[in-house]
């Protein structure tokens, strides 16, 4: 999308959202296809497991499962149009509701583990900068290295049990606010301070040697600002296209957090909806969370386009 | 109901579904026993009622404080409070809370008297009379009469609703022509005024008293169900002496809270508020009660239990106890290999089940449970003999196996570890197995069971604690459990000739009869009964627990150091 | 001439290669099998032994199997997640970005749409899925894999097979008559190879990871083969006992890290360096 992208943005916006559409089409098939092959036995999942062989068969007759595939798919695709996502049998309502009610959650999530990446890593990555080359500078590369590759959901687990369990300073999973926020957050944006401190540990270097530096340091203008405002902007460009990159991984990422600290966002619906075969509400998950990525990468494109001058 | 080893209770029991009952001997019976030293503590400003606390069902309660709240930690990941439609835990076993019935399970699976007051049996067992207690209250302010009852026990076996509990009104007068539609309601249930409810039979039935004990023939009222809608599955409401305060989904939480109008109310319940708390993670629910933040989690892993017994301070609010859920793994009689009897007990023979003890497991050997009715000491389990099995399989002719495994509810971690015991088991005898973890249940899977493995686990958490409910799911033709494809119509025979057998001892013995053909026929690899490890906090008190409720929230009470 | 014995390089070769090793010939380097339950695997109590008891270095599991055995073992089915799906992975991407890149048209738009696709779903959703529907067997899992990341590569190279395919010498070898397959094994491939191998490194620790975490949910091989991400997952529930979740979350660590200082030294010592080609 970097490259792409960089040439629609001078070409209308209709193109770009014609792009968009055509992206969540495919999105939408794909989605389709697989759920539909999915193994179930959707009349036992509404009954309970307690249901007789004779109570199943009224019930498979009437949730009409003997239609063609082609004629569901265009069923599909119809009440999709207009945001009517089905009814979820495992929680017993309708998906879209239990899907407005989760969304936030992951959302949160995702935007406190950015936040934490953001300011951990730049803070970082700023601090290697300036000591370029120390003892600091080595230790968070290897410190950086390490931790990208610890598996989340381990570093989850272990976060539950020593902060959680052992020393108490936070609740033992579940949603309460702000409390049950920290340790999952932690988790998913910790692999993001590994590169976030290494781009802005590139771009500070760059920077701090770069003659405009150089030149305003020779006005007498405090060199912190300077050095500040022009990483800043430096740093946005990049970082921003990786975040993009990043998003499907870190929501992706977000599924193991959340089934580790039982947080009720998303990817646990998701994962929960798996494992009871709940087509519906997959496939609801699926769609509303690549709805989710695909427009923040169009708003995170069009702020880096602003932000990097040298993009334009 | 056979009291096991493990329930100490006195033979007065057994009285039970012998001889029709009259209003005397029935408390008689109750305050046998022991509800002794009932304390008189007056309700919270309202009116006295003319409840003798000897009546009232249950365990035993005494010296408790009104007041406080406790939390109660599930790990199931969804809830549904009709209760023709809880087939989860943390649903099920608190229905107790919001909903009574006619009858009540106390300990022991003893159904006694609740929401009636008195009961009359005729002469030939066929005519059940109950008189209703007066002031029975539901929680949105209607007195509950007769007809309510009438109505949520037809709705619980309507043709409609196709619910589990549908086929244990098979004895009730015209249950045939209800069930296929040709009258529109039950005949054999009749409300003839606002405090008497009649029930009457075509043919005995010995565990009318305590199907009527369970949950879902609780009673409803129709007003609510019907205004609700699905709203109902989780805002119940019902006569219960805890009525809905909230419900959060996003938060997983439920609150319930003290019914001032409960029948009971100048006794029970203790608590001020419970908290219903589900989607949290075996792995953490112990660790939540040991910091004091849930009060009870029945779903402590056995892999803990250990270290907990090692904690003096934690060992005394420990308790592991037997359960009603049957778990086995069904062999898939339809092909080979194990069509041939000889393979399926070789399989059983093969494995050591007392292996699994580690893992949660009660490895009986048995089908029933030990509490069961029907259980006997003598039946002839399957005793860890590899070489027999080996001889059974050259017999057999077969060599080279290999099977397919599937194993169901896998993130349960306990049923992986008891599959790869049974593998290496087999693998001693020279059957090789391919495992494959399935997260959903077996039950929605079905009927596809058969087409797809050899062998794979199943659990059955009997809801009504008698064996006749085994017999219609597990191992009767086309049962609701019975994937594998097992049919044996002289079982199927006496299984429902026992249904109304009247004396207990013949009961027993006809029961005990099908679990030694089935030992012997050994369409399962037979393994246990789960065991229930609960832990709970140090402010819970008078925990009791019993096999079919579980537990009993109106009787536990706080106390805060 | 990147220098090839820097430390980091060094390191990153003895740990992949003591991984490589164990995945090789794990028979030769493992005690026990790791997957019998030894008769004085477990305590009397029925508890996995701690590491150094029994003679058991890294301790034993629930099972009573050898810890140590089972990590060596489980290096077989990381290393097989590293390499296979991985290589499947960019054969594709590369297959897909040679077809859009060289193609142009509409042809280029719906594979790049295509592409855009699968970068927007959630693909650890969609591996659950996919390993729903078809099992769990390893084969499936290796393709699962493969199909869920192919679309990373895809884009970037994508764009490197449009910028060669305009190149001069293109133009140039077009004007003289060669095809189209010489074309693209002459003057493309070479091209990409570079940026295939920084993608191949990088992306290894990436496939591990990924297995793990559908391995722990249930999603990746099948018990009772070790693999490290059923290791965790059968360890949750024994916080009592933490070297049952140290040791397998370690060795999955070692594997990533030293991948990682492979695809560190990769992507820098290549014509792609700073342009955050990374994952």
């Amino acid at each position: 999308m970097i490259a792409l992208t960089v040439r629609q943005s001078a070409a209308p916006i209709v193109r770009r959202i014609g792009a968009m559409l055509l992206t969540l089409w495919f999105v939408l098939t794909l989605t389709f296809v697989l759920t539909f092959a999915i193994p179930t036995d959707p009349a036992r999942a509404v009954a309970g497991p307690k249901a007789t062989q004779e109570q199943l068969e009224t019930i498979r007759l009437s949730l009409r499962l003997d239609e063609p595939m082609a004629v569901q798919y265009v069923r599909y695709l119809a009440s999709a149009a207009v945001l009517d996502l089905g009814y979820s049998h495992s929680q017993r309502r309708p998906v879209s509701d239990i899907l407005l009610e989760r969304l936030p959650y992951t959302a949160l999530l995702a935007v406190s583990a950015i936040m934490f990446q953001l300011i951990v890593g730049g803070a970082l990555g700023l601090w290697a900068a300036v000591r370029s080359g120390g003892l600091f500078d080595k230790v968070v590369f290897v410190g950086a290295l390490v931790v990208v590759a610890l598996p989340q959901f381990w570093v989850g687990l272990v976060l539950l049990f020593v902060f959680g369990f052992k020393l108490g300073w936070f609740p033992l999973g579940g949603a309460s606010l702000p409390e049950g926020l920290v340790l999952p957050a932690l988790t998913l944006g910790l692999a993001g301070v590994a590169w976030t401190s290494r781009i802005v540990r590139a771009t500070a270097s760059e920077a701090l040697a770069s003659n405009i530096v150089l030149g305003l340091r020779g006005r007498g203008i405090a060199p912190r600002r300077i050095v500040l405002k022009h990483v800043v902007r430096l740093a946005a460009g990049p970082i921003l296209s990786v975040l993009a990159l990043d998003l499907g991984l870190l929501l992706g990422g977000a599924v193991l957090v959340e089934a580790v600290f039982g947080w009720p966002g998303m990817g646990n619906t998701a994962f929960q909806a798996l494992q009871q075969k709940d087509l519906p509400l997959i496939m609801g998950s699926v769609i509303v969370g690549s709805i989710f990525v695909l427009v923040i990468n169009a708003l995170l494109d069009t702020a880096r386009v602003y932000l990097d001058p040298r993009t334009r | 109901m056979i009291p096991g080893d493990h329930d100490k209770l006195p033979c007065a029991l057994t009285l039970v579904a012998e001889v029709p009952m009259t209003r005397r001997q029935l408390m008689v019976g109750a305050s046998a026993l022991g509800l002794v030293g009932v304390s008189m503590v007056p309700g919270k400003g309202l009116a006295q009622s003319a409840i003798d606390p000897a009546t009232i069902p249950g365990p035993a309660w005494a010296g408790g404080t009104m007041g406080g709240r406790a939390i109660n930690v599930w790990g199931d990941t969804s809830v549904d409070f009709d209760p023709l439609l809880a087939y989860g835990r943390a649903d099920y076993y608190n229905l107790s809370n919001f909903f009574r019935g006619l009858t009540f399970l106390s300990v022991g699976a003893e159904p006694q008297l609740d929401l009636a007051e008195t009961l009359d049996i005729s002469a030939d067992g066929l005519v059940y009379t109950f008189t209703l207690r007066d002031g029975i209250m539901f929680h949105h302010g209607r007195k509950a009469v007769a007809e309510d009852f009438r109505w949520s026990i037809e709705r619980a076996v309507s043709p409609e609703k196709a619910s589990w509990v549908q086929g244990f009104m098979t004895s009730v007068a015209g249950y045939d022509a209800f069930l296929t539609g040709e009258a529109p309601g039950l005949v054999g249930l009749a409300a003839p005024d606002d405090r008497t409810f009649v029930i009457t039979l075509a043919k005995p039935d010995a565990r009318l008293l305590s199907i009527l004990g369970i949950p879902p023939f609780y009673v409803l009222p129709r007003d609510e169900v019907e205004r609700l809608g699905d709203e109902f599955l989780t805002h119940p409401v019902g006569t219960g002496p805890y009525r809905f305060l909230s419900y959060d989904s996003a938060n997983s939480q439920m609150i319930a809270a003290r019914y001032e109008d409960y029948i009971y109310r100048d006794y029970l319940p203790y608590l001020d508020e419970i908290e219903l708390r589900w989607n949290v993670t075996a792995d953490i629910q112990y660790l939540q009660v040991i910091r004091e933040d849930a009060d009870l989690s029945m779903g402590v892993p056995s892999s803990v239990v250990p270290d907990i017994l090692a904690d003096p301070a934690l060992a005394e609010r420990f308790t592991a106890q037997n359960s009603l859920d049957v778990n086995w793994w069904p062999l898939n009689v339809t092909r080979a290999p194990f069509n041939d009897i000889r393979v399926r007990q070789a399989v059983n023979l093969a494995f050591d089940r007392a292996r699994s003890a580690i893992f949660g497991m009660n490895p009986t050997g048995h089908l029933f449970p030990p509490s069961l009715l029907g259980f006997s000491d003598t039946a002839p389990v399957y005793l860890h003999d590899p070489d027999r099995a080996r001889a059974l399989l050259a017999e057999a002719g077969v060599s080279d196996l290999e099977l397919r495994i599937g194993i169901f509810g896998a993130t349960s971690g306990q049923n992986v570890r008891i599959a790869q015991l049974i593998a290496q088991d087999l693998e001693a005898v020279g059957i090789r197995s391919v495992l494959e973890q399935r997260q959903e249940s077996a039950y929605d899977v079905g009927s596809m069971l058969s087409e797809e493995y050899d062998m794979w686990n199943m659990g059955w958490g009997m809801g009504l604690p008698d064996p006749s409910e085994l017999a219609a799911s597990l191992f009767g033709t086309g049962g609701a459990a019975n994937f594998g494809g097992y049919s044996n119509p002289a079982i199927d025979a006496k299984a429902l000739e026992a249904i109304g057998m009247t004396d207990r001892a013949a009961r027993a013995q006809a029961y005990s009869e099908i679990e030694a053909e089935l030992l012997t026929e050994a369409p399962f690899l037979f393994l246990g009964v789960a065991q229930l490890n609960s832990l709970r906090s140090s402010r819970l008190q008078n925990f009791t627990y019993d096999s079919a409720l579980w537990t009993y929230w109106d009787r536990y009470w706080v106390v805060d150091a | 001439m990147p220098r090839l014995f820097r430390p980091d390089i060094m390191v990153g070769c003895v740990i992949v290669g003591a991984f490589a090793l164990c995945a090789v010939a794990p028979g030769l380097l493992a005690p026990h099998d790791p997957l019998q339950s030894l008769p004085d695997g477990l305590t009397a109590a029925g508890a996995p032994r701690p590491p150094g008891d029994g003679g058991f270095i890294l301790g034993t599991d629930a099972l009573g199997r050898d810890l140590l055995s089972r990590v060596i073992y489980g290096a077989r089915v990381a290393v097989l997640m590293a390499v296979v799906p991985n290589l499947i992975a960019l054969m594709v991407a590369t297959l897909i970005a040679l077809t859009a890149g060289y193609g142009r048209g509409w042809l280029e738009a719906v594979l790049m749409r295509m592409t855009e696709s699968f970068l927007v779903l959630p693909l650890f959703l969609i591996a659950m899925a996919v390993i729903a529907t078809f099992g769990s067997s390893t084969t499936t899992v290796v393709l699962t894999l493969a199909f869920v990341t192919w679309s990373y590569p895809a884009r970037v190279l994508h764009g490197e097979v449009r910028r060669l395919a305009t190149s001069l010498h293109v133009e140039a070898a077009r004007s003289l008559g060669a095809g189209v397959m010489r074309i693209t094994l002459r003057h493309i491939l070479p091209h990409l190879t570079p940026l295939l191998v920084v993608y191949f490194t990088m992306n290894a620790a990436y496939m591990v990871m990924l297995e793990a975490g559908l391995a722990f949910l249930g999603f990746g091989v099948q018990p009772p083969t070790p693999s490290w991400g059923l290791m965790l997952a059968d360890a949750r529930d024994q916080f009592f006992r933490p070297w049952l979740i140290i040791v397998p979350g370690v060795s999955l660590a070692l594997l990533c890290i030293g991948f990682s200082l492979f695809g560190n030294a990769a992507e820098q010592n290549s014509p792609f360096h700073g342009r955050r080609v990374m994952l």
